[in-house]
């Protein structure tokens, strides 16, 4: 009975957002939906790695960085279409993520968010310093949208207006978030928790922590490409000052205030702190400030979160429910 | 062929840069092996000890040696707070909230720092940048001396009080084993207390001794943080005396490499040490032979 409510209000959850360019006419709204897409995505799949195994990767932004520039240079330098060009943008990130990770997933915890910020900064460096592949500081201009998707002779989807691009998001984030949702409720899944309570203990029990770690690392980092990727080919210009520091702490704070390892927190968290700063307009040179203040107040005084002050809400009411007076 | 002045001149540059990444490689290697807490706001002690002792000089009518001795004192208080706020409430609960509640310091005293100071970056005056004093060939300001002098000067300090004084034996213990220390009547608030505040008055002094050589921005600590970091990891986690001499040879590493190879490549260098070190020896070039001396 639980699982086929889950399922009816998944359904109407999606048929809601389905309708929503319906009802949202404004293109700059709209477009703010579609940026809250893409840190849906990219919070998702850095509580992947930060909250489900608790390894704190501080180098998110590249990934994000590496996926917008691996697709763009693929489509735009190799010649290859754009579909192609966006998988490709995941699959590099994928490299890229194993290539740090096999050094410094061996290590403790902090080593690694230290190394992934040393290998952000490189990053960015790279993309400001290899002038003839990035263009350096000027960034990339011109970089194509999707092809228009033809059915016989009636024109389906052409990539020209905001809503297109928002049905792409959503299904982008409706498919990444399903499988998310697989791998965490598998043993897989598990194994990552059990990584992150206690490492020691799981290799015991026989669990490649290695192994499972780096899987966990090239996971998170397809994702990210993949949000990399499409907001190249969405904002059709892309250059180093998008995948900074900054970006990845937005992230973090995504994470961390919608509930760190929770499936719903970082998709709660990347919605509102994108409509945040949007809202909130007139403080804007405060935003970090606060962030960075929400951010150490909300480890100490609320580890789980919003997702977490949401459940022992309902655990509180439920609890009261079923005393009897 | 490189002339052998122009080496020796750039090592020097490198040492006198390698005793500020030690002294604030210093504060976070005690915090890292007496605490095993990763405290990523220490960059931002730095910073501040840099605009605290502008600040103090300027009011002070000059009086820079006065002005560094305040900004250790008020940086030093900061670490305080920061031990009282952000650490000891997640003692115990493993590394992450800790890196994540530091982290968001981080970042709240950064931007604080931006809306506060200003962007611009400023420059500190204390006439020492003016005289130069030549040895063999090598010349140096009386500033660059000064900042290797007092670094020198502090760490010697730094390794008396950890070797010499109950505080630093008790200081010790817990590096070894907290709750053995803590059995045998160690109160590790208190030993907490005291490791914050001397990490805060040595990444001050870094700062205070720095700024009149570049410039003070408030994004300074971030980038020296990180450094410090690299310093931490090659010196051995919780190795003073690694710290040290890594500390030294960060700073000549990078020197020869911005001087020789390509300078907008200096941070480069110091990120390619690290990944390479982690790859080849995790656990820092001296990291066995006086694991946990802090």
């Amino acid at each position: 009975m639980k699982g086929s409510t889950k399922f009816i209000t998944g359904l109407l959850v999606i048929g809601g957002l389905v309708c929503v360019p319906w009802i949202v006419k404004n293109p700059y709204y709209l477009h703010i939906i579609i940026m809250s897409g893409i840190f849906v995505l990219l919070a998702s799949s850095m509580n992947l790695i930060t909250g489900c195994t608790g390894r704190l990767n501080l180098g998110h932004a590249a990934f994000y960085g590496i996926g917008a520039y691996g697709s763009t240079l693929v489509v735009m330098k190799l010649g290859f279409p754009v579909w192609f060009g966006m998988v490709m943008g995941g699959l590099i990130t994928v490299f890229f993520g194993v290539l740090i990770g096999i050094p410094c997933l061996k290590l403790k915890g902090s080593y690694l968010a230290i190394t992934t910020l040393a290998f952000g900064e490189i990053t960015r460096l790279a993309m400001i310093n290899f002038v003839p592949l990035t263009n350096g500081p000027l960034g990339i201009r011109g970089i194509p949208g999707p092809p228009t998707i033809v059915f016989g002779h009636t024109t389906l989807i052409s990539f020209e207006s905001k809503t297109s691009y928002y049905y792409l998001i959503l299904v982008l984030c409706v498919l990444c978030l399903l499988i998310i949702r697989r791998v965490l409720n598998s043993q897989i899944g598990r194994t990552f928790m059990a990584i992150r309570e206690d490492e020691v203990r799981a290799e015991t029990v026989g669990i490649d922590t290695i192994q499972v770690k780096i899987m966990n690392f090239a996971l998170g980092a397809f994702f990210a490409g993949i949000a990399g990727s499409f907001y190249a080919h969405y904002v059709r210009f892309i250059s180093p000052d998008t995948f900074t520091l900054g970006e990845t702490f937005t992230m973090l704070t995504m994470v961390v205030i919608g509930g760190l390892g929770t499936f719903y927190g970082p998709i709660i968290g990347g919605v509102i702190f994108t409509f945040l700063p949007e809202l909130l307009r007139a403080i804007a040179e405060y935003r970090m400030i606060l962030y960075g203040l929400m951010m150490s107040v909300a480890i100490i005084f609320m580890p789980d979160g919003i997702i977490g002050l949401f459940q022992s809400w309902i655990t509180g009411r439920t609890k009261k429910g079923d005393k009897p007076t | 062929m490189i002339p052998t002045t122009e080496l020796a001149q750039q090592a020097v540059n490198g040492l006198v840069m390698g005793g500020v990444y030690a002294l604030i490689a210093l504060g976070l290697t005690l915090i890292f092996g007496i605490l095993d807490q990763a405290n990523f706001a220490h960059g931002e002690l730095y910073m501040i000890g840099a605009y605290a002792t502008l600040y103090f000089s300027e009011s002070l009518g000059g009086m820079y040696p006065l002005a560094v001795l305040f900004a250790m004192f008020s940086v030093a208080l900061i670490a305080l707070f920061y031990e009282w706020l952000l650490f000891r409430p997640l003692r115990g609960k493993g590394h992450l909230p800790a890196i994540i509640s530091s982290l968001g310091a981080s970042i709240f005293l950064w931007n604080l720092g931006l809306i506060i100071f200003g962007s611009a970056p400023r420059q500190m005056r204390t006439g020492l940048s003016e005289v130069t004093v030549n040895f063999w060939g090598v010349s140096l300001t009386l500033q660059r001396l000064l900042v290797l002098v007092v670094a020198l000067a502090l760490i010697l300090c730094l390794y008396f009080i950890i070797m010499k004084t109950r505080m630093g034996r008790a200081m010790r213990a817990t590096a070894q084993d907290p709750e053995v220390a803590a059995l045998l009547g160690i109160d590790i608030n208190r030993i907490a207390e005291a490791t914050f505040i001397i990490g805060g008055a040595l990444a001050a002094a870094a700062g205070a001794l720095i700024g009149p050589i570049f410039l003070i921005y408030p994004a300074m600590g971030l980038m020296a943080c990180l450094k410090a970091f690299v310093v931490v990891i090659l010196g051995g986690l919780g190795n003073v005396m690694g710290a040290v001499i890594a500390g030294f040879a960060l700073g000549v590493i990078e020197s020869l490499g911005a001087g020789f190879i390509a300078s907008a490549y200096k941070d480069f260098f110091a990120f390619l040490v690290l990944i390479l070190v982690l790859w080849a020896r995790p656990e820092g070039f001296l990291g066995k032979t006086a694991k946990k001396a802090g």
